[in-house]
């Protein structure tokens, strides 16, 4: 285990009674799972009011932890999914538009200008990017925003870095087709099994 | 680098270029991240304190309780006290009224 490894354990073992030692763990990790968050979610004050949630249940259950060789942050990930996860149900039985998206939608519709200045905007890439199974979305958000290499982005989503290559191959060929694809079309849906198989395959290997 | 129009093709290169440029780190405002920090370490410090307190809270209910329970026994014996003593007094009374009718010469 590596020294900051261990330091960051030490830490996790202590904020479940120092307050101040959980005050450290938080302002470790807020930005990234805000981050996290924020492009999964697309909406600043979801972002806010769902980061604050994930370090909430932390802080009642930081005394669970368990050192499985996964590190911290691979768990806050895995609240933070969780409530992101409910988040998207919750909002699928009520369906809500904000302002904002509704006059994009229309504009998009009726003016072929608009459209190429919102594509500019990347606004379209990252609806696709939305649409793409959660595991996809978050190797994108560790790559891209964290900048994480395969190797880390593994240790975080607990799997090998082959793993982590061949998924990210995946996500960008169905990002693609999800850019492409005309709009009305049902996206993929087999991509998480096939993932899951992919995976198994390539962790047999590693 | 400029968005693809919806059918056109698009590399892995400037798929990836594109994702750089789109996904960008941002940052939560500063007063959130404060005021959440200020809360969460408010909590954790008070996790303790309430649990004293609620044991505290607890005795303390049930110290009054047990006054009040006290207190109504206390009335409730006093009561049948008096109106035991009533009731003793009662026949007294009237077995000293019928002697004094009989002394009279009464019925």
């Amino acid at each position: 285990m590596s020294e900051a490894n261990s330091d960051e354990l030490a830490l996790v073992r202590r904020a479940a009674t120092d307050p101040d030692a959980f005050g450290e763990l938080y302002e470790r990790h807020v930005r990234r799972i805000y981050n996290y968050i924020y492009y999964r979610t697309g909406d600043h004050h979801d972002a806010e009011d769902l980061t604050a949630r994930v370090f909430q249940r932390a802080l009642r259950h930081v005394g669970t932890f368990q050192d499985k060789g996964v590190p911290f942050t691979a768990w806050l990930y895995r609240i933070a999914h969780n409530l992101v996860a409910n988040w998207h149900r919750d909002r699928s039985r009520r369906p809500v538009l904000p302002l904002e998206d509704h006059l994009a939608a229309s504009a998009i519709s009726s003016h072929p200008e608009t459209l190429a200045l919102a594509e500019e905007e990347g606004e379209l890439l990252l609806e696709a990017v939305r649409r793409l199974p959660a595991e996809r979305q978050q190797l994108l958000i560790l790559k891209f925003v964290e900048h994480l290499s395969n190797a880390e982005i593994g240790n975080i989503m607990g799997r090998s870095e082959g793993a982590i290559k061949s998924l990210y191959h995946r996500t960008l060929a169905s990002l693609r087709d999800e850019l492409v694809r005309p709009a009305g079309v049902p996206p993929e849906t087999e991509a998480v099994e096939d993932d899951e198989l992919q995976d198994r395959s390539e962790d047999g290997r590693a | 680098m400029r968005a693809p129009n919806r059918g056109q093709a698009i590399t892995s290169r400037q798929l990836e270029e594109w994702l750089e440029q789109a996904l960008v780190p941002v940052e939560p405002s500063p007063r959130f991240s404060r005021h959440l920090r200020a809360r969460l370490v408010e909590v954790q410090g008070q996790g303790p304190v309430n649990w004293w307190m609620g044991v505290v809270g607890l005795v303390a209910v049930f110290l009054v309780m047990a006054a009040w329970l006290g207190m109504a026994l206390r009335v409730a014996f006093a009561i049948l006290g008096l109106l035991g003593l009533m009731n003793r007094v009662r026949p007294a009374a009237g077995r000293r009224h019928a002697t004094q009718l009989v002394q009279q010469g009464g019925p």
